[in-house]
């Protein structure tokens, strides 16, 4: 009687995982997060603005300044989660005993 | 944001404006006597797929997993005047009066008018709704970890 060994875990859902190790890619971590900050930024200048055009009397429909608004504090909110993790993970390390 | 719930409420938002300012343009036009104005319609519709997306869509003979067709919104088709008699009335000495006193004022359903009007603002608002729906569930994505 032959005994097969048991075969690793399909990992079905391989294909919704980001493909960071799948392919070695250059950007890094820091490289990333320097993106999401440039995006986050430009989309608090682009609420600017459309606030700056609709201050001096733009034809400028209200609900896209508010839109433009809410999509820059959606990204801010986003990127300073992301810092409170980094910070977490940073003390966690800090706090460890050598 | 990529979302697309953002995306698509923003496209109602911006239709259902449109849409009331045709409203607008058909109330104001009420009195334009004898100009021939046609009451306006706003057509708008849901953004069609794109032809690139059709193709890559899966036969629908073969057997494929039922894949989620892309939403994007609703979209402006054009304006078009409706169906209209132009309503006379018998005044001799306006101006713009026919040869036997009667003049035509553009005939619009006023009626129907504030009934459209009423129902635009409240899609519009069941827009604003929507994106706040979408805005608290990333918020709440937003929350995932957290500490209590």
């Amino acid at each position: 009687m032959t005994i097969q060994a048991i075969e690793p875990l399909a990992l079905a859902a391989a294909s919704s995982m980001p493909a960071a190790t799948a392919a070695p890619q250059a950007t890094g971590f820091a490289q990333l997060l320097t993106e999401g900050v440039g995006r986050t930024d430009a989309s608090i200048q682009a609420a600017e603005k459309q606030l700056a055009a609709f201050a001096t009397g733009e034809n400028i429909p209200p609900h896209q300044v508010m839109l433009a608004l809410e999509d820059a504090r959606m990204s801010f909110q986003f990127a300073l989660q992301v810092r409170s993790k980094l910070v977490e993970g940073f003390q966690e390390l800090m706090r460890m005993q050598l | 944001m990529s979302d697309s719930i953002f995306a698509i409420a923003r496209s109602g938002m911006d239709v259902e404006r449109q849409r009331l300012n045709v409203i607008a343009e058909n109330l104001a036009n009420a009195g334009s006597a004898g100009t021939g104005y046609a009451p306006l319609r706003l057509i708008s519709g849901p953004v069609a797929g794109s032809f690139a997306q059709a193709l890559a869509a899966p036969d629908a003979a073969a057997p494929a997993a039922p894949a989620l067709p892309s939403f994007s919104g609703v979209r402006v088709y054009g304006v078009q005047p409706y169906e209209h008699a132009g309503r006379k009335v018998y005044e001799p000495g306006n101006p713009s009066a026919d040869d036997k006193g009667y003049v035509t004022y553009p005939g619009i359903d006023h009626a129907g008018e504030m009934a459209l009007m009423v129902q635009t603002l409240r899609v519009y608002e069941a827009n604003v709704a929507m994106y706040n729906a979408g805005r608290s569930m990333f918020m709440r994505a937003l929350d995932i970890g957290a500490k209590a």
